[in-house]
C-alpha cells in the first residue's frame, strides 16, 4: 500500500503541477460554452441589422404582403428559451414590378456590389411552378431563408384567402401558428423544458466522452513512456508490476476527479441566484445535482474500465505510432456508445435503450444520458453498476497479467496467440 | 556465513525459448561474484528471478537464507541493464522517489540523496530535470538510486555499458568500498576482462546453463599454466607448431594454450626463431580462455 500512495503521489503531482493541465481546466468550460454561446451571440448580431430585399413581383399588392409578413416580429421561434427575447431582424422592402430579364441582371449587380441584401423573385411565372428564388450572398444563413420561406408562404396564402373572399380578421386567425411547448415530467412535478435537458444531457455525455478518452490515453501513455525510457526495471525491483499498474490508474484517475471538480465547482457558480447576469448570459442551463453525482460515478467507472485496457495496449506497445493501431479495442466501443446514443435519446425507455444502457462498455455513456432524461427504474440501475463492476475486475486482473509480461518485453508486438501464452505466464 | 543470494536449478521458458536452464549458483555474503556470458545467455533473466520481477517454471530462489519474499528487496539493491529516469522530474525528486519505494523516509531519502550527489559531484544538479544532464550524470544519478538504501546485496547488469573511463573508476572505487563494508555484490557482464580483477567467484553462463562455477582462483589454479602471453614482432609461425594446442592472438599479444607437458623453455625457443619477442609470460588463463575453452567442452 505504502508503494502504490506514494507512486499514486508521483503520478498525480507530476501531471497537476503541468502548465498543459492548468490550460486545459481552465480552457475546457471556455471551449464548452463558446460552443453553445457564440453561434447564438452571432446570430443576434446579425439578426440586429436591416437587410435591404426586393421584391419582384407582377403583382404589387402580393409582393406589400410579403413585406408586411416579414416586417411582422413572429413571437413562435423561441419558445424553448423564453427568458432569451427575440431579436427580429428589421427588413426594408422595396416592392419592384419591373420583371424583365434587363432588371434581373440589375439586380444581381446590386446584390453583388453590396446595395442590396437579396431580391426575391416572386413573378407570376415563378408562382405558377410553385418555384420562387430568393437571391442573396448570404446563402449559408438558414434562418433568413427559412424566415422569407414561411413569409412568401403566409402571404400567399392570405392573398389567395382573401381573393376566395375571405375578411382580413379571418385570415389572421387561421394563419396565426400554434406553438407547440415541451415540458419534462420530473418525479410527477413539471420540470424544465424538454429541449433544455436535453442539451444539457447530451453535453455533458459528449464531455464524460472526452474525459474518459483523454485520460485513458494518458494512462497508455505514461506506460509508453515509462517503457521508452526504460524506467520500468529500475522501479521493478522495488514495486511489484500490479502496484505500479494501480499508483498509475489511481494517480491519473485522481487528476481527472480533480479535473472534473473544478468544472463542477465552474457549473454551481454560474447556476447560484445570485450570478443574474452570468444566468442570463447563459440561458437556462439548468445541471440537476442528480446528474452531477451520476457523472462523476460514471466517469470513475468508466475510467477505470477504460484505462485497463488503454495500460495493457500500452504495454504491449513500444512506440506511440504502433500505440495508434492498436488503440481500436478501447476506441471502437467508446465510438459506438457515442453513435448508439440518438437512438437511446429518442426512445429511453424502450427495450433497446434498456439493453444498450446495461452493456458494461456502453453503459457509462448510454445509462448517463438515459438519467439525465428521464428516470430509469432503480433495479436497471443497479444491475447496470453490478455488471460494470464486474466486468472492471476482469478486465483489471487481465490488463494486469498483460501489463506484467508486456512492460518487460521489447520488439515485435505480440500476436493473438503469444497474447494469450502472456496470461498463463507465472509472473 | 549464509549466503546471500542462492538459485536451486531455477528453469525459465518463454514459450519454445528456454531462457534459464536448471541454473543453480550460491554466492558468499561478502563476496564479489561474477555472473559471466555472452549476450542472450540468460543472464539477466536469472538476476529476474533472483528480485522476483519474473516467477521461475521451476526451481527455488533464496535471498539472505530464506526462501524468496518481496520484503527482502528493501536490501537490495538493482542497476538493470535497461535503466532509465523519468525525464521530465528534477534529479531530486527522482531520487527521493526511488528512496521512498525502497522504504525510506522522505526525510532521509532527501538527506541521504543530497550527500551522494555531494559526493559524486553532482550536487550543483539536484534541482535541475532529468533531462537537462548528461548521459555520464544521468548514469551516476541511477547508481545514487541503486545504493541509496544501503543494500546488503548490489545487483549490477553491465554496470560499465556505455560508461566514460573516469566514471569507470568512480564506480570502481564505489564498489571497493561497499565490498570492504562487507557488502555482498552481483556483476553480470559479457565483458569478462572488466571483473576479471574484481571478482572472488564466478558463474559461467551460456545458453541459459551454468558452465562453471566457483572460486574464481580455484577454477584458475586447476587450469595450471600452462599459457603464454606473447608480445612480438613477425611471425611466430604457430599453426605448424606441435607444441601448441590452440591460441588466440589478440592484436597486441596472443595467448597460447600449451598442450599437456610441453617444456615453455622450448616453445621459447621455437618462437624466438621465427619472431623478435618483447614478451613472453607464462600466465593462467584469462577468464576468456577459460570460457571459450568451457563452451567447446559443452559443444
Amino acid at each position: 500500500m505504502h508503494n502504490i500512495w506514494t507512486l499514486t503521489q508521483r503520478e498525480y503531482l507530476e501531471r497537476v503541477r503541468s502548465r498543459m493541465f492548468v490550460v486545459f481546466t481552465l480552457l475546457m468550460p471556455a471551449i464548452m460554452a463558446g460552443f453553445v454561446l457564440i453561434p447564438t451571440k452571432l446570430a443576434e448580431m446579425n439578426a440586429g441589422g436591416e437587410r435591404h430585399i426586393v421584391i419582384v413581383a407582377n403583382n404589387a399588392q402580393l409582393a406589400a404582403t410579403v413585406g408586411r409578413e416579414l416586417q411582422t416580429p413572429r413571437p413562435e421561434t423561441n419558445a424553448d428559451f423564453p427568458d432569451q427575447p427575440v431579436k427580429p431582424a428589421t427588413y426594408a422592402i422595396r416592392v419592384d414590378t419591373n420583371t424583365t430579364d434587363a432588371e434581373r441582371d440589375r439586380l444581381r449587380q446590386q446584390v453583388s456590389d453590396g446595395q442590396v441584401t437579396g431580391f426575391l423573385w416572386l413573378t407570376d411565372g415563378a408562382l405558377q411552378q410553385h418555384a420562387v428564388t430568393y437571391s442573396t450572398r448570404e446563402a449559408a444563413d438558414f434562418d433568413q431563408s427559412s424566415e422569407i420561406r414561411s413569409a412568401v408562404r403566409t402571404a400567399v396564402t392570405r392573398h389567395l384567402l382573401l381573393q376566395k373572399g375571405m375578411t382580413a380578421p379571418e385570415t389572421d386567425m387561421l394563419l396565426t401558428p400554434i406553438t407547440l411547448k415541451t415540458i419534462r415530467i420530473e418525479k410527477g412535478r413539471e420540470g424544465t423544458s424538454g429541449t433544455s435537458v436535453f442539451f444539457t444531457a447530451f453535453a455533458m455525455v459528449m464531455l464524460l466522452y472526452a474525459v474518459v478518452l483523454i485520460y485513458g490515453i494518458a494512462v497508455m501513455r505514461s506506460v509508453i513512456e515509462e517503457k521508452s525510457t526504460r524506467i520500468l526495471e529500475v522501479l521493478l525491483s522495488s514495486v511489484s508490476a500490479k502496484q505500479l499498474l494501480a499508483g498509475k490508474i489511481l494517480g491519473v484517475g485522481a487528476v481527472g476527479l480533480t479535473q472534473i471538480l473544478v468544472w463542477v465547482v465552474f457549473a454551481i457558480l454560474f447556476s447560484v441566484p445570485g450570478l443574474v447576469a452570468a444566468r442570463s448570459f447563459l440561458g437556462e442551463v439548468h445541471i440537476p445535482v442528480a446528474g452531477m453525482v451520476a457523472f462523476v460515478v460514471f466517469f470513475l467507472l468508466a475510467y477505470l474500465l477504460y484505462s485497463s485496457m488503454y495500460a495493457a495496449i500500452g504495454s504491449m506497445v513500444n512506440t506511440e505510432h504502433e500505440a495508434q493501431q492498436m488503440q481500436w479495442p478501447a476506441m471502437v466501443p467508446l465510438v459506438l456508445a457515442v453513435v448508439l446514443m440518438n437512438a437511446v435519446i429518442q426512445h429511453p425507455n424502450s427495450p433497446l435503450a434498456f439493453w444498450l444502457s446495461i452493456v458494461p462498455f456502453f453503459a457509462p455513456l448510454l445509462m448517463l444520458i438515459r438519467i439525465l432524461i428521464e428516470q430509469p427504474p432503480a433495479w436497471q440501475l443497479a444491475l447496470c453498476l453490478v455488471l460494470m463492476l464486474f466486468t472492471i475486475y476482469a478486465l483489471l486482473a487481465l490488463g494486469s497479467r498483460i501489463y506484467r509480461v508486456g512492460i518487460l518485453m521489447y520488439g515485435k508486438r505480440p500476436t493473438l496467440p503469444e497474447l494469450r501464452r502472456w496470461l498463463r505466464y507465472a509472473g | 556465513m549464509a549466503e546471500a543470494v542462492e538459485l536451486c536449478a531455477i528453469r525459465k521458458s518463454y514459450d519454445h525459448f528456454v531462457a534459464v536452464d536448471h541454473l543453480s549458483l550460491r554466492i558468499r555474503q561478502g563476496s564479489v561474484y561474477g555472473l559471466l556470458g555472452p549476450n542472450g545467455a540468460g543472464k539477466t533473466s536469472s538476476i529476474r528471478m533472483m528480485i522476483g520481477i519474473t516467477l521461475p517454471d521451476e526451481g527455488e530462489v533464496r535471498l539472505f537464507g530464506e526462501p524468496f519474499h518481496r520484503r527482502q528487496l528493501d536490501r537490495i539493491g538493482y542497476l538493470p541493464e535497461e535503466r532509465g529516469l523519468y525525464k521530465r522530474m528534477k534529479v531530486i525528486d527522482h531520487l527521493v522517489l526511488l528512496g521512498r519505494l525502497h522504504k525510506l523516509s522522505e526525510h532521509e531519502a532527501r538527506r541521504r540523496s543530497l550527500a551522494w550527489c555531494e559526493r559524486l559531484q553532482l550536487a550543483d544538479w539536484t534541482h535541475r530535470k532529468v533531462e537537462e544532464l548528461s548521459k555520464g550524470m544521468q548514469q551516476k544519478a541511477q547508481f545514487i538510486a541503486t545504493l541509496l538504501h544501503d543494500p546488503d546485496l548490489v545487483i549490477m547488469d553491465e554496470p560499465f555499458a556505455g560508461l566514460d573511463p573516469a566514471n569507470v573508476v568512480m564506480l570502481k572505487d564505489v564498489l571497493i568500498e561497499l565490498k570492504k563494508a562487507g557488502k555482498t555484490i552481483l556483476f553480470s557482464t559479457h565483458r569478462m576482462d572488466q571483473v576479471e580483477r574484481l571478482c572472488d567467484a564466478i558463474c559461467l553462463v551460456d545458453h541459459g546453463r551454468a558452465i562453471l562455477e566457483g572460486d574464481l582462483k580455484k577454477i584458475k589454479a586447476s587450469y595450471g599454466r600452462n599459457h603464454v602471453q606473447i608480445q612480438y614482432e613477425g611471425d611466430l609461425g604457430l599453426d605448424g607448431c606441435d607444441l601448441v594446442q590452440s591460441f588466440n592472438n589478440y592484436g597486441n599479444y596472443v595467448e597460447v594454450c600449451l598442450r599437456p607437458g610441453a617444456d615453455a623453455q622450448q616453445f621459447l625457443r621455437a618462437t624466438a626463431d621465427h619472431a623478435s619477442i618483447s614478451r613472453f609470460e607464462l600466465v593462467e588463463p584469462s577468464l576468456e580462455e577459460i570460457f571459450i575453452d568451457q563452451v567447446g567442452k559443452h559443444a
